[in-house]
């Protein structure tokens, strides 16, 4: 442990006191952190050119491209077509955008981009942008539309309201006049028009005048003239009953007739009542969901605000990677070529003992470093550090001691230090380059998404990444840590073999 | 027995034979030079008895036993100082000391007492906060000295140390490292500054073509091939054509403008080549008899090879 303690002293003091060493190990991170923190601090696209064409600009293109121009974009009118394509393979312009010619809402039409798909980041970046600008265009003019649609409704809706109280008061009428009907119909029916003349004692006072000649003519006269009359009341009866019976049947044909359309204005009524109320529907229906019945919203699970946040879990395991490993196998490499090393190797000091020295001593260095790039992010993330920075801890100290002893490793197979930090840089690349950072690791090859799954860098950045965004709790991620602990444990071991065999001594 | 012999050592560094069959005794308490060329095999003679190179053939024994056995032991008995200053030089004379007496295994009081002793040894008591890089060339090998003495070491290696220092300074070197070996601890030291090595040495040991030609005292070296004498002659025309004629000489060479000839019978040879000049009207400017030294021995052994 002195012996530990005594090169770990002896690495610091070098370190420390080599000034460009400890501008590096302090200022090092401090200055990338906010260099990148300046530049990444940000949620807009900036300096990106689009070039644009049409054959006959119209009102609605211009104003199409007065948006763009609001969102920072540098846009340019170009020629023609040719020109435009070609201005994105020169790289003159990012993105070319086609408007038809006369470009309106009454006969639409579809706007075309072209881009450079080398440039996939961009690309995504731009036309993200281009569709959003686009897109609020196009949803601004639908909404006019339809609230031009909406207003009709609306006086139609008024105009149905209105009509429908004579609807009502027809109704009342019809109604009024069935009971008036009906009021008829039985007055009707209650007149009495049972009558039957019954001659028979005028004809037996005829009979008897007939056989008395003591009846004078006059009263026969009378009689007979009371008969005639009878005769015609009876008529006069006969007609009554039947002008009734005919009255009686009109007015029955009358109710009938009244019921029927009772029926149909209550069916107008109704209907007004359904048309009144789908018009309501249509009315309380705001402008936005008919023009975006199905609207899609991306809402981002984390409330950031800046790029930087995104990128920062990315950009502190690129730190812990790129500076565990150079610094790691320079340390070894400086060690191995320098002066002092056959003094130490000379010292009755195990090759163990310098391993674990270095290592802590590394794990140090870059531990204060991390410290450092903490302290500037904690202006970027206060909540978000101080809830997770025992999860941070942990998965930083794994990850950067496995970056650390892949570096020794580095560093004991390189006799030099500039092969050391070739060495140490391709290694790098390669595991950015099999990480989600250049490009989503789910747009390899199977086989290959699944080895660049085991990559350490990824590991880190997934891990850093869920923690330090989402404040998702370590035992979720428990089998990543068992893997990482046995990256640990095969370096340690593969480190120590190499030692061995690159060891020049007995 | 010495106390590190070497036995029939041969080292190669893939094809290419360094140290062939080499066999060296180095008594204890006293101070043994390996003199040789550039390139002879001293360096790696020296890494392979401190274990840092793996022997291809031949045995090493410390104190009568394998060094593979006893590496650690070895380790601690043994002190080392390459032909460059190894120590960190941003640290200071104290903390080097420390730093090596630590890594030795010393209890930090045998530390700190052999710090404050061996720096007064090497007269660096007053400079021994100062860091190692702002220190004049003697003062840092005598820091790399002290270094490597931090564990009181039985056995001092030393690499050329008097390489490309001053006269002044490889005089101080050369003393400090006398006052060393008076205090029991025995050197073995590689030099092609034979000048050095015939001042300090008691036994050297000759390094030529992979092999130990020669081990003995300077003396021995003298009495084995030095028997012959030198004549050293200079004249104005520095045309030694017919002196070499007349006179028969064979064992000679010329060096600049002056003949140097080796022989048992310096002054009857003197004589006649004294002789010749006259009768050739030659205007001598210099003629001189001498013993020879170490490096005209060892010119003269690797020569005679």
């Amino acid at each position: 442990m002195k012996k530990v303690l005594a090169i770990m002293g002896k690495n610091f003091k070098l370190l420390t006191r080599s000034k460009s060493s400890a501008l590096i190990i302090v200022l090092g991170p401090l200055l990338l952190i906010m260099l990148i923190g300046a530049a990444f601090n940000t949620a807009n696209v900036y300096g990106v050119r689009i070039g644009t064409y049409s054959p006959s600009y119209s009102a609605l293109s211009n104003s199409l491209i007065d948006e763009l121009g609001k969102q920072k974009f540098t846009v340019q009118k170009i020629e023609s077509q040719e020109a435009c394509i070609d201005g994105i393979k020169r790289g003159i312009i990012h993105v070319c955008t086609l408007f038809p010619a006369d470009l309106s809402l009454k006969e639409g039409g579809d706007i075309v981009f072209y881009v450079d798909n080398s440039r996939m980041n961009l690309v995504y970046m731009v036309l993200d942008a281009l569709n959003s600008v686009i897109g609020t265009k196009t949803k601004e003019i639908s909404t006019q539309l339809t609230k031009g649609i909406l207003d009709t409704v609306e006086e139609i809706d008024r105009e149905i309201t209105d009509k429908s109280s004579l609807v009502n008061s027809l109704a009342t009428d019809n109604e009024d006049v069935n009971n008036r009907i009906n009021t008829i119909i039985k007055n009707m029916q209650e007149i009495d028009t049972e009558f039957s003349v019954e001659l028979a004692g005028l004809d037996t006072f005829e009979e008897i005048a007939g056989n008395n000649d003591s009846v004078n003519e006059e009263v026969r006269t009378a009689v007979d003239k009371i008969k005639k009359e009878l005769d015609e009341i009876d008529l006069q009866f006969k007609a009554i009953i039947s002008a009734k019976e005919q009255t009686l049947l009109s007015a029955n044909n009358i109710k009938t007739t009244l019921a029927s359309d009772f029926s149909y204005i209550n069916a107008i009524d109704n209907s007004i009542g359904k048309i009144s109320s789908e018009i309501r529907k249509v009315k309380s229906t705001s402008v936005g969901k008919i023009v975006s019945p199905l609207s899609t919203k991306i809402e981002p699970v984390t409330s950031e605000k800046t790029q930087l946040n995104y990128v920062f879990p990315t950009l502190m395991i690129l730190i812990v990677m790129f500076v565990s490993m150079m610094l790691a196998s320079t340390l070894e490499i400086t060690e191995k070529t320098s002066r002092v090393y056959l003094k130490n190797f000379i010292t009755p000091t195990s090759y163990l003992t310098f391993l674990v020295s270095n290592f802590i001593t590394n794990i140090l260095v870059v531990l204060v470093q991390l410290a450092v790039i903490f302290g500037v992010a904690f202006y970027f993330f206060k909540e978000h550090l101080l809830a997770t920075i025992g999860s941070m801890t942990l998965v930083l100290v794994l990850i950067t001691t496995v970056f650390i002893l892949l570096g020794m490793i580095i560093g004991s197979i390189f006799k030099s230090e500039e092969t050391g930090a070739i060495a140490t840089i391709s290694i790098g690349f390669v595991f950015l380059f099999f990480s989600s950072s250049i490009l989503p690791i789910e747009t390899l090859p199977n086989l290959i998404r699944t080895i660049a799954s085991f990559n350490p860098f990824f590991m880190g950045e997934t891990l850093i990444n869920k923690i330090l965004l989402f404040q998702l709790p370590l035992t979720l991620f428990t089998q990543t840590l068992y893997i990482l602990g046995g990256y640990i444990v095969g370096l340690m071991i593969t480190l120590i073999i190499v030692k061995r065999l690159t060891k020049r001594s007995f | 027995m010495g106390i590190i012999e070497v036995k029939n050592l041969t080292k190669r560094f893939k094809d290419h034979v360094i140290l062939d069959n080499v066999n060296l005794d180095v008594p204890e308490n006293k101070i043994l030079g390996i003199i040789g060329i550039n390139g002879s095999g001293k360096t790696t003679l020296l890494k392979t008895i401190i274990g840092f190179y793996k022997v291809n053939r031949g045995d090493i024994f410390y104190r009568g036993k394998r060094i593979s056995k006893v590496s650690r032991s070895m380790k601690k008995e043994i002190g080392y100082t390459s032909q460059d200053s190894s120590f960190y030089n941003k640290l200071t004379v104290k903390e080097n000391m420390y730093y090596f007496g630590t890594l030795y295994g010393l209890s930090h009081k045998d530390v700190k007492n052999n710090t404050k002793e061996i720096l007064q040894f090497v007269e660096l008591e007053e400079v021994k906060n100062t860091l190692a890089q702002n220190l004049s060339g003697g003062m840092q090998r005598r820091l790399d000295l002290a270094c490597s003495m931090i564990h009181k070491p039985r056995v001092l290696i030393l690499d050329e140390p008097t390489e490309d220092l001053d006269p002044s300074l490889r005089r101080e070197i050369v003393n400090v490292i006398k006052k060393i070996n008076k205090q029991g601890t025995t050197v073995i030291i590689t030099s092609h500054l034979l000048e050095d090595v015939e001042n300090l040495c008691d036994i050297i040991a000759v390094l030529h073509e992979h092999k130990v030609m020669h081990i003995g005292s300077v003396e021995d070296l003298r009495k084995l091939y030095g028997k012959q004498e030198e004549i050293h002659v200079e004249i104005a025309s520095a045309n030694y054509d017919r002196i070499i004629q007349f006179a028969n000489l064979k064992d000679y060479e010329k060096e600049e403008n002056k003949l140097i000839v080796y022989t048992a019978e310096a002054e009857k040879t003197l004589h006649m080549i004294l002789h010749i000049i006259e009768n050739d009207k030659e205007r001598l400017v210099y003629a001189d008899i001498r013993k020879p030294s170490l490096g005209e021995v060892f010119k003269a052994l690797t020569k005679k090879k």
